[in-house]
């Protein structure tokens, strides 16, 4: 039986060479690490791979490409992504090829064993944990399917690292994240790292006038990261690509779950459950929870 | 300065850090609060980590902090009052520094000291003295046993011997370190070099060809070359790559505050972002391939070209942290001639 | 000037006064505010004024950047849901500002320092009422330092 690497590496062949595509955005794996590449014809498509180091969120790659036809591998994150951007008439989904994988949920890279020989039987215990809360493994609107596909999972309910922030005291939230911003580096990586975040022109950079001071300080990296996480308040599709690439290993992501969870609850929204559904904050409802105005 | 040899006892390391506390404000490995390395401020000698990995960040930011105030002001009725850069107040020992860190200084001072003197960068550098401790083993994404530069311009060097290390001296402010803990130091008889050259081929940090100098010729010819495009296409634009990097070393100059009090800062930059030098007119370098071309280029031919030595050294912290996994070393490799296969497999299929 | 009028709520005035920003809606909460002084409503002077066309103009960035210009709380107000000049601006102003005080309670921001009012313009009384229970709160809650450390090289370890 071929294995899911060989399957994917005929599919894209097979792509290139009845040209429904100009170029395929998927993993490679070489010196020692898996990571995304945008491949064009003629390109050596032996190292093309999915496992479970394939971290990036593919669809952050789709802007630079826009204009072109394109084959994209889509784990359940992507698929989330895509609806958002679709929802957001971000997407020509008639230029876009979709590959669908079975996802075997992604080994969380600080947890990652010296020896890689046993990365395809960790337990959910190595897991990043956006895997251990997926709803749906295999990828549901897949224009080609490579691999077998794999069961329904049960997810996880709720953030381990926000429930734990939140049974702080407010004062210690405050010295927590104080903490944390203090690592903070204002790399931006978190921004460039979600596929949400495709404006051309950001607030960051705006100066005039000018929004945010550039000096690194805690107070100014906070105010980056609260309206980071405004912009992505009803869109975070949760895919944790924020925090996994922050250099300083800040846990970004808890503020888009605190609004994810937040939104969920109070208006009964997921990010990228569907391309239909408007989002959160393009839309209303008259009787809106509101529990703090006066 | 001729480099002088000396043994450090190993149980003599803990009274060497704690004593040099009082002479110094001493930084050395150790976690952060998220249990990261970090270069820190070590409440006790237990809280030093001895281990070859490389925290994130560089030690960089101790001669060029990444937020730096050059000037404060504050008026008050007429008067206005203006401060000058600060110094830090103690010298500082960067104890247990990895080589790839400390051999930084010196390359960067090279920029520093060239043509225009920089009088906050040279001040805090005249006040740091680097006590290295040279890896005993070689990182997945390390390469520094294919750039030539070596212990050159480091102030002390601790080999980790078997039971002592054996310290490698180079510096006047590295014989000021020994002077001054004289007692905890013994003379070096046997043959240090020979001792040195065994240890670096056991760790796996000797050098090996090809080295990545000779790349220079055939990238100065590679400016054009068609595959820059598609293999620096997955560049995100982000800075880390040059925010960890112990030899990047661009900066912004910018004001904050407003007429009755306020600072001009020193803010570290990267040549990757979209905005940067985006001055008066549009950011020179339109698209991403080619910001990620110039700070690959910088490295491996404008800044040798200059001042000789590669403005890297090997640290391959820009490798590891690198969202998308870009190589520098692969991508050298490739468009310096010294390796017919693209990382990752991708051509420009033009 | 008559006794009354300059009657503050307060007996006396504090030793230290809070700054308060606040982001009005041109339509109802401006027009309330104008009703309450032209009515001579005696209520608290901390509030300094900005004038929107609605609440919806408000940006979460206007005001963190209140607060880093150094203001201890910020008010924002608008019409009552269902009133808005635009027909449904209040509506979508709703939900941005919710999404902010959740973020702004999670990293531990004192809740009585970001404030949010529906406020018509025959409110006078209203915009009284709001102006001075935000002072109030804020005279207890103390000033606001969004600035803790006034020096660049006291920060995070290995930072420089």
């Amino acid at each position: 039986m071929a294995t899911i690497k060989e399957e994917l590496r005929a599919a894209v062949k097979k792509l290139f060479d009845e040209d429904r595509i100009d170029y395929f955005v998927g993993y490679v794996e070489d010196y020692g690490h898996t990571f995304p590449a945008i491949l064009a014809k003629g390109s050596d498509l032996s190292r093309l791979t999915f496992d479970r180091k394939s971290y990036n969120n593919l669809a952050d790659f789709l802007p630079e490409l826009r204009g072109s036809r394109v084959g994209l591998v889509c784990k359940q994150c992507e698929v989330r992504t895509l609806n958002v951007l679709a929802a957001e008439g971000q997407i020509e989904r008639d230029k876009l090829v979709v590959v669908g994988v079975p996802c075997p949920a992604m080994v969380d890279p600080r947890k990652l064993p010296a020896d890689e020989a046993g990365l395809d039987d960790l337990d959910e215990s190595y897991w990043q944990e956006k895997c251990r809360r997926c709803l749906e493994r295999n990828t549901p609107f897949a224009d080609v399917f490579v691999g077998e596909r794999a069961s329904t999972p049960t997810p996880a309910e709720g953030w381990p690292l926000l429930q734990e922030v939140e049974a702080m005291s407010a004062e210690e939230r405050l010295a927590w994240w104080r903490e944390q911003m203090s690592l903070c580096i204002r790399c931006y990586a978190c921004r460039l790292a979600c596929p949400l975040c495709y404006c051309h022109q950001c607030f960051v950079e705006d100066n005039k006038p000018q929004w945010l001071d550039k000096s690194v300080r805690p107070e100014n990296n906070l105010h980056y990261h609260i309206i980071r996480a405004i912009h992505l308040a009803g869109r975070c599709i949760e895919c944790q690509e924020c925090s996994r690439v922050c250099p300083v290993g800040i846990p970004v992501d808890v503020l888009n779950n605190v609004l994810a969870r937040d939104f969920a609850e109070r208006f009964g929204y997921l990010a990228g459950e569907t391309a239909e559904a408007k989002p959160a904050l393009t839309h209303y409802e008259r009787d809106d929870k509101e529990d703090f105005i006066l | 300065m001729a480099a002088e040899y000396y043994r450090l006892s190993k149980d003599k390391v803990a009274e060497l850090f704690e004593r040099a506390r009082a002479d110094y404000d001493v930084v050395a490995k150790t976690r952060d609060a998220n249990g990261n390395l970090v270069y820190g401020r070590p409440v006790s000698f237990d809280d030093v980590a001895f281990v070859d990995e490389q925290p994130p960040m560089s030690a960089k930011a101790f001669a060029l902090p990444q937020t730096e105030a050059l000037v404060r002001y504050e008026r008050e009725n007429d008067k206005i009052r203006a401060e000058g850069p600060e110094a830090p107040t103690r010298d500082i020992l960067i104890f247990g520094v990895n080589m790839c860190d400390a051999t930084a200084f010196d390359i960067i001072d090279r920029v520093f000291r060239w043509d225009y003197l920089d009088d906050p960068y040279l001040g805090r550098r005249a006040q740091t003295t680097q006590f290295a401790l040279a890896c005993a083993s070689i990182q997945q994404d390390c390469f520094c046993d294919r750039i030539s530069y070596d212990e050159d311009g480091v102030d002390a060097v601790a080999y980790d011997l078997e039971g002592s290390y054996l310290i490698k001296v180079q510096t006047e402010k590295g014989r000021t370190l020994v002077e001054r803990y004289k007692d905890l130091f013994a003379t070096e008889d046997g043959d240090a070099e020979s001792s040195i050259k065994a240890f670096k081929e056991k760790a796996g940090t000797a050098k090996k060809e090809p080295m990545l100098e000779s790349a220079k010729p055939a990238l100065e010819k590679a400016f054009e070359h068609a595959d820059w495009e598609i293999l620096a296409s997955t560049c995100i634009g982000c800075g880390v790559c040059t925010y960890v990097c112990p030899t990047c070393h661009c900066f912004d100059i910018q004001d904050e505050g407003g007429s009755s009090r306020g600072r001009r800062l020193r803010v570290w930059d990267h040549c990757t972002g979209r905005t940067f030098t985006a001055m008066a007119a549009e950011q020179p370098r339109d698209r991403q391939y080619k910001r990620y071309r110039q700070r690959l280029l910088h490295k491996f031919w404008y800044y040798p070209e200059r001042f000789g030595p590669l403005l890297c050294t090997g640290c391959g912290r820009c490798i590891t942290h690198c969202p998308v996994k870009i190589n520098i070393r692969e991508l050298v490799e490739y468009f310096g001639g010294l390796k017919d296969t693209p990382p990752g497999g991708a051509r420009h299929g033009k | 000037m008559a006794e009354e009028e300059k009657q503050s709520v307060r007996e006396t005035a504090a030793p230290w006064e809070p700054n308060v920003v606040g982001f009005l809606c041109n339509w109802c909460s401006y027009a309330g505010a104008d009703l309450a002084g032209t009515s001579r409503i005696p209520y608290a002077c901390n509030v300094r004024v900005i004038r929107v066309p609605c609440s919806s103009r408000v940006d979460p960035l206007m005001i963190l950047r209140a607060f880093r210009e150094g203001a201890d709380g910020v008010l924002v107000s608008g019409c009552h849901p269902g009133d808005c000049h635009y027909i449904e601006g209040n509506y979508y102003a709703r939900r941005k500002l919710i999404a902010l005080k959740q973020l702004l309670d999670h990293v531990g921001l004192d809740p009585r320092r970001f404030r949010v009012s529906w406020v018509s313009a025959s409110e006078g009384r209203k915009w009284a009422k709001v102006v001075e229970t935000v002072t109030r709160d804020l005279l207890e809650a103390g000033p606001f330092h969004y600035e803790e450390n006034g020096d660049d090289q006291g920060r995070a370890p290995g930072r420089g």
